[in-house]
């Protein structure tokens, strides 16, 4: 009891924290002091609740609200409903999940894996000539598959270099002889019927297109002053010296601030060598390059004269959508621009006129404006009901999120002669591109994975026929873009698994139904999607829904898929409301997946969301290694998203690839009978897990390589044989594609486009002749231009597979439908994310090539990605 | 949910849709960053599941401020991360809050006592914000803060008294009767 008024006692009453019997005496008080004439402890008082007062609205005005993550409220109400289990990343399952792992580790460190088993194309021995008719796919060397990096085939480490690099002139007589095309094989059987070699573009390359542009390996570039002056000239006259100086360069007519950062080319111009006397340093190169590009603007700056010449040696060239003009040379050499100030008409060896340059100038926004032309020589595309229903409004970017992507520069073979990654069967980016270009928008740049683009198509590679999960087939032809490159395309099968014989499944539809799904392309689309699923299943398989909001839900316990009325109509009430808030949907979803799981059967969580499956970032980590470690004991997790505005790219494609499952994009009803209906199997069956690819190419071939796209796939040399790291997987009757752009032996890298070393320039100048960056190479394999490794896992396995092919240095003259339409979704990919491959290729040239790809096929999705590539055009062009 | 109790369930539910932000904000007191305020704000929640409800009706407040903050303390101590606010330090840093928290304050009064909040002893803060921000009880404070109830009073008046004292000079302060 108090017995005085000081501030302890008017706070507690204030505060209303007094019980009765002081409350009254401290009443009292209050009256005595008043009946004095004390007026302070009334002031006081009234004081302390006006603080008060003002302190809990600054408290409630200015409260932070920061809740927990979804994931870790999902985690929560998972634990909350099943008290005894924690959450997951303390669960004893997963500990001893963990455990295991370590084990496998251990393991897999102390046992050698078993070498090279069943190798499906191992069969022919070593050392057959090369001829037109003899596949030239060898015999794998055993190779210890020790962890670490293989010993290298084509460099001998203790002994100098005995047989030079081939020089320049063997290396065009290599590609007049030698036949076109590196397969295994069964492909050679299936095209040698009827691909003749077009002798036109094989003649010896003439003498003064090898001085001109090669001679002693410096090309002549105008003097600046001599170029068309425009409105960028004078930024760019200082470009050099601000070069010289370091950390400015010139990026697309701009100068920015790149020190320490890699200079990503707007475009890339020609090949061209290095200018003498240049230091061979990137910010160098770029200054080439654009020199270069500019001496391709008329100097007279008349645009009208640019354009009616333009027209006119359009008129006159029927472009051949083969690689090569036939009557063009195929040569060795920098393709792409001739160099020629001033108003002259000029064709580079591809028979592509001035015109075309101009235009590709202009694309790359180099040339005037007003020299613009437009040709209509594409054909409208054939295509049908294409398209036509999934035209749908798109919604704000907002909160879309994708991954930084880095393209991949020229790697030379002397400083990296492995080239290493993960296959990748994705094709979400391209409906997501599909998307934003149907909307008459450019996709942001990050959003396009250019493998995923050429993944997203069938190619007719032949599946294999020996068991093998999956067949590959190898393709060499000139570089469409820069044809004294060489273009390798890597092209792998899955075997097929036909309906009848699909293995039977254990399915869990895990299904966001957040109020923010509500929208037509989201929760309606997946129940529409999930029914089409639904309906492709049989008495073999079993199926469960889980759904998440604000709670989780079993919305459907397993069932028996001959049930079909059952999961429909449970499809069918699923409505959308309620908070993303919290559940542990996932972590249900696996538990049912386990609760059924069929041994030998496909066991798959099939999450349908609009990307906010928000992990947090600390929960980040152990929600991927539940994922990962469900996926080791053999339940995957496919990831499908759908709608748009919230879509978090990056995030989701990472929760697949841990989950050894695919990632998709559903965009409409015709993507969703793409993926749930014409490829079920491949969506479901997976035939090879942790395919990885490593590539050691022959210095003695090549000066140096570039990957198309599998930015974010990349793996590290040494990760190939360690049979612990992730890599992708293969669905059954998936084809997956790579596309190698290689620089031979006796060319130099385009300036400009190259990965350089951060800490490391004065090295490798770019001028050094080629033949002394071919070091000691092994005269075994001199003829061999790669050697192309694959590791792959059974499905269960946990031991990879290796299978190795070498490839000799031959390119095909008249590559296939295939490859043309591949290259020109590659080049369309590129393009799209504002970093072309070359200027070789102008845009109706690129149409060309898919559409000769289209006549092979009649894949309405080629037609598709015809009319996208008309789509982007003017976008393009107008970026 | 598949199994489980549906009950306990919805009891952390909505003892989460009470105390997950001013919890956060709590733990963020001590850790300094929001991420590890919410870790220990999960662990807490973690461990209200496999509390017994029944045992902690009415005190649900305490218990959770009580273990989110020696949970805190821990994460601090190993951490290594001494975050106490003297004197000193709370001057020049009068909000030690995490980074969005920095919003426009939209009134100079407001400003004002956070201001003068943040320049308080690291015990008399916590207890005043136990108390206006979190609106826990004089027993319940205690409780939490481990220290006899005429403790907290003491703290409290302490702490409401210098707010007001520094108030005082920079207001049209005491203010006048239609206030109160």
């Amino acid at each position: 009891m108090k017995h005085e008024l000081n501030d302890e006692t008017l706070t507690a009453y204030a505060l209303g924290e007094l019980d009765a019997a002081e409350t009254k005496a401290v009443e009292k008080l209050l009256a005595d002091a008043a009946q004095a004439g004390n007026d302070a402890p009334r002031k006081a008082l009234e004081e302390i609740r006006a603080t008060v007062t003002l302190a809990e609205a600054a408290f409630a005005e200015n409260a932070e609200e920061h809740a927990l993550t979804t994931e870790q409220r999902r985690a929560l109400e998972v634990t909350a409903s099943h008290p005894t289990r924690r959450f997951w990343s303390r669960s004893p399952l997963i500990n001893g999940l963990a455990a295991a792992a370590i084990l496998a580790i251990v393991a897999a460190i102390t046992v050698p894996f078993p070498r090279n088993s069943g190798v499906q194309i191992a069969k022919h021995a070593e050392g057959i000539v090369p001829s037109a008719t003899t596949p030239d796919v060898q015999p794998a060397t055993p190779v210890s598959s020790a962890p670490g990096v293989d010993p290298l085939r084509y460099q001998i480490v203790s002994r100098p270099s005995e047989e030079p690099a081939a020089p320049e002139q063997d290396r065009s007589a290599a590609i007049v002889v030698d036949k076109s095309i590196l397969t295994d094989p069964q492909e050679t059987q299936q095209q040698d019927t009827g691909s003749a070699p077009t002798q036109a573009a094989m003649q010896p390359v003439p003498a003064e297109h090898l001085s001109e542009k090669h001679g002693d390996g410096l090309t002549v570039t105008p003097d600046p002053a001599s170029l068309g002056v425009d409105s960028q000239s004078e930024v760019d006259a200082k470009a050099p010296e601000l070069a010289a100086q370091g950390g400015v360069s010139v990026n697309g007519g701009k100068l920015s601030e790149s020190e320490g950062v890699r200079v990503t080319a707007e475009s890339s111009a020609a090949v061209t060598p290095a200018k003498p006397g240049d230091q061979g340093t990137a910010k160098t190169f770029e200054w080439e390059r654009r020199q270069l590009a500019d001496s391709g603007v008329p100097s007279d700056r008349d645009g009208s004269a640019a354009a009616s010449s333009a027209e006119i040696s359009r008129r006159n060239v029927v472009l051949s959508p083969d690689f090569a003009a036939p009557a063009a040379p195929a040569a060795p050499g920098p393709p792409a621009l001739s160099i020629a100030p001033g108003n002259k008409k000029v064709e580079n060896q591809y028979g592509i006129p001035r015109a075309e340059q101009l235009e590709q100038l202009e694309l790359l926004g180099y040339a005037e404006p007003n020299a613009r032309f437009r040709t209509a020589a594409i054909d409208a595309p054939r295509y049908g009901s294409w398209g036509a229903e999934r035209r749908v409004a798109i919604e704000s970017q907002g909160s879309e999120s994708y991954k930084q992507i880095v393209d991949n520069g020229f790697l030379r073979v002397s400083d990296q002669p492995l080239s290493t990654f993960s296959i990748d069967v994705d094709t979400a980016s391209y409906s997501n591109v599909r998307r934003f270009l149907d909307s008459g928008q450019l996709p942001p740049p990050d959003a396009v994975r250019v493998e995923e683009l050429i993944n997203y198509f069938d190619y007719a590679y032949p599946a294999p026929t020996d068991g093998t999960p999956f067949a590959a087939h190898f393709e060499a032809t000139a570089c469409p873009w820069a044809p004294a490159h060489t273009l390798v395309r890597i092209g792998l099968k899955g075997r097929e698994v036909p309906r009848a014989q699909r293995p039977a499944t254990n399915l869990v539809f895990l299904i966001d139904v957040s109020g923010s799904m509500q929208p037509e392309n989201k929760l309606p689309l997946v129940k529409r999607a999930m029914a089409m699923l639904t309906r492709q299943l049989d008495e073999r398989d079993r199926v469960s829904i889980v759904t998440y909001a604000s709670g989780v839900n079993l919305a459907l316990r397993a069932t028996n898929a001959s049930r079909q009325d059952v999961i429909l109509s449970v499809i069918d009430n699923l409505g959308a409301g309620g908070s993303t808030n919290g559940a542990g949907g996932i972590q249900l979803a696996y538990q049912s997946a386990r609760e059924n799981f069929l041994p030998g059967g496909v066991n798959r969580v099939i999450l349908a969301t609009d990307g906010d499956f928000n992990v947090g970032i600390s929960d980040n980590d152990s929600l991927l290694s539940m994922i990962q470690n469900e996926a080791k004991s053999n339940v995957f997790l496919s990831v499908f998203g759908f709608g748009m505005g919230n879509l978090k790219d990056d995030k989701l494609e990472m929760l697949a690839d841990k989950g050894n499952g695919v990632y998709g994009y559903i965009d409409s009803e015709s993507e969703a009978r793409k993926v749930f209906v014409e490829e079920l199997s491949g969506t479901l069956v997976t035939i090879a897990k942790d395919v990885k690819i490593q590539v050691e190419f022959n210095p003695a071939r090549v000066a140096a390589y570039r990957l198309i796209g599998y930015e974010n796939r990349a793996l590290a040399a040494q990760d190939f044989n360690d049979d612990r790291k992730d890599a992708g997987e293969i669905g059954a009757g998936h084809t997956v594609t790579a596309l190698y752009e290689i620089v031979p032996a006796d060319q130099a890298i385009p300036a400009g486009t190259e990965d350089t070393l951060r800490y490391q320039t004065g090295g490798a100048a770019p001028e050094a002749a080629p033949q002394a960056a071919a070091p000691a190479a092994s005269p075994a394999h001199a003829d061999e231009l790669m050697l192309v490794k694959l590791r792959y896992k059974e499905p269960e396995g946990a031991e990879s597979k290796l299978l190795e092919f070498p490839l000799k240095d031959q390119v095909s003259e008249s590559p296939s439908a295939d490859l043309k339409f591949a290259s020109a979704v590659a080049a369309f990919g590129k393009l799209l994310r504002g970093n072309p491959l070359g200027s070789g290729l102008s845009y109706d040239t690129m149409m060309q090539l898919a559409q000769a790809g289209l006549a092979a096929s009649d894949d309405p999705r080629r037609a598709e990605m015809i009319h996208l590539m008309l789509q982007a055009r003017p976008l393009i062009e107008g970026r | 949910m598949a199994d489980g109790n549906p009950a306990r369930a919805e009891w952390v539910r909505q003892a989460l849709e009470t105390y997950e932000r001013p919890l956060i904000r709590y733990a963020a007191r001590f850790t300094g960053e929001l991420e590890s305020a919410r870790d220990v704000v999960q662990d807490t929640f973690v461990k209200l599941c496999r509390e017994d409800p029944a045992k902690l009706n009415g005190r649900l407040a305490p218990w959770l401020y009580t273990v989110c903050r020696n949970r805190a303390l821990d994460v601090r101590k190993k951490e290594g991360r001494m975050q106490a606010l003297r004197q000193t330090e709370a001057e020049a840093r009068p909000d030690a809050a995490p980074g969005p928290g920095r919003r426009a304050i939209a009134r100079e009064e407001h400003a004002l006592v956070l201001e003068a909040v943040a320049a308080l002893p690291a015990n008399q803060q916590e207890a005043f914000r136990l108390k206006f921000e979190h609106g826990l009880t004089y027993r319940d404070i205690g409780r939490v803060m481990n220290m006899p109830l005429s403790t907290v009073n003491y703290t409290i008046a302490q702490a409401l008294t210098a707010v007001r004292t520094r108030l005082r000079g920079t207001l049209d302060w005491p203010p006048t009767n239609e206030r109160t």
